[in-house]
């Protein structure tokens, strides 16, 4: 099973200093029981001690290239040899197989529905790294939220942002808890806020889930419009899915 | 020569391999920190300290040797840089490290640059981002990237507890 991490946004925050006093008070206390978040503080740091070694990753680069030509150089060279009437009727064989499922292939690709696409793309799991914050009623929900509870979590989340409509964390894991309660468009109307704000690090997932929002409500025009343009981000993190998606919609 | 030393005592190709990295790591820290201090050939050198990260690894392998056949001669050390704690820290950061140079250019590029402090208006001027919230996106974007294929390669899972 993949293993995930679940403060990068907490750590983050932390170690760029722009924790308030209270969150850091938080995460102190929370340091010293959750070995979990311990770990991963540690694994950052120690990744940043190696980052600040550029010359030694340098070296390491050279002495790694050197490794791969040198296992290049000795491997095992192809002998071509002449094909006996058994290989090329295995051929053939194969040929005739690749031909086939390429058929298949191509009449399959119209068969995705923008449900089935949804279903196949959409992992709420995949997307979020839950961080608690300092708010208790953050935690509160957050606790909810991986929980699964997202008929509440979506409840507290909402009071939140009654109160302070900035924490764009906050609407991101309010448009998830939204999809996982079939409120599609109140997702998407989450999605573009974030979106629209721009300045945050959720806008490459919220224009992600946004386009899965516009597949899930089978409005297949604005889904290809949205992943072409993810697609067309060379820097996009979801540029590969979005390709995959636009490809089997036949769109690409 | 190295390759030659570890398979003859309990090793494989890809430990030989790992050792003679960490040995010529050790020796350019050496350098770099101006603390090469030779007293023997360069050869007697580095396969002393291939000898001595060998050891200390069967060692932890629990794996004794009765007899160990040397192939060359070689010098006793003690210092630091052979010392178990940072024997084991050398073998965290090759992963590491090894687990960095897979990320793709951009990425390592975007993390190499913030670790020098670069502003984020430069390192977005630098890499065709078109703000500096991107890059700052960006950079965690890389970064979290980095721990997943960390965390979920077996090999490092040892570095990883909270100790």
């Amino acid at each position: 099973m993949t293993r995930k991490l679940k403060y990068s946004q907490l750590i983050e925050r932390f170690l760029a200093g722009e924790m308030n006093e209270d969150e850091l008070r938080w995460f102190s206390k929370e340091l010293q029981f959750n070995a979990e978040l311990s770990t991963e503080l540690k694994l950052d740091k120690d990744l940043d001690n190696i980052l600040l070694d550029e010359d030694v990753l340098e070296f390491r680069r050279k002495l790694l290239s050197i490794y791969n030509e040198k296992k290049e150089v000795n491997a095992p060279k192809i002998v071509k040899l002449q094909p006996r009437r058994w290989q090329l009727a295995a051929a053939a064989a194969i040929a005739v197989l690749m031909i086939t499922g390429g058929a298949l292939l191509f009449t399959q690709q119209r068969s995705y529905t923008p449900e089935k696409l949804f279903s196949m793309y959409y992992d709420s799991d995949k997307s979020i790294e839950l961080t608690r914050s300092g708010n208790a009623n953050i935690v509160e929900a957050v606790l909810k939220f991986q929980q699964r509870d997202f008929q509440g979590a979506s409840l507290l989340f909402a009071e939140i942002l009654d109160k302070d409509s900035s924490n764009m964390a906050v609407w991101f894991y309010n448009g998830i808890s939204y999809i996982e309660t079939d409120r599609i468009d109140d997702a998407a109307t989450a999605f573009k806020y974030i979106i629209d704000d721009k300045n945050n690090l959720y806008v490459e997932h919220a224009e992600w889930y946004l386009g899965l929002c516009y597949l899930k409500n089978a409005q297949i025009d604005f889904a290809v419009d949205h992943f072409r343009k993810i697609a067309a981000d060379q820097d996009n993190y979801h540029k590969t899915e979005a390709l995959n998606i636009l490809d089997k919609l036949g769109r690409k | 020569m190295i390759l030659f030393l570890v398979t003859k005592n309990n090793g494989s190709e890809e430990d030989a391999e790992d050792i003679f990295q960490d040995s010529l790591i050790i020796v350019f820290r050496k350098i770099k920190a101006n603390e090469l201090d030779l007293t023997c050939s360069f050869r007697t050198y580095i396969y002393s300290i291939s000898r001595n990260l060998w050891l200390q690894k069967l060692s932890k392998r629990k794996q004794f040797q009765r007899e160990f056949s040397d192939i060359e001669v070689f010098i006793t050390m003690s210092d630091y840089a052979l010392s178990e704690k940072n024997l084991d820290d050398q073998e965290k950061f090759r992963l590491y490290q090894q687990h960095f140079l897979t990320l793709g250019e951009d990425c390592q590029k975007v993390l190499l640059l913030f670790m020098k402090k670069t502003s984020l208006k430069e390192i977005a001027v630098e890499m065709g981002y078109k703000t500096e919230k991107y890059a700052k996106t960006r950079k965690y974007l890389c970064k979290e990237e980095l721990k997943k294929r960390i965390i979920n390669d077996p090999k490092c899972q040892k570095f990883l507890s909270d100790d």
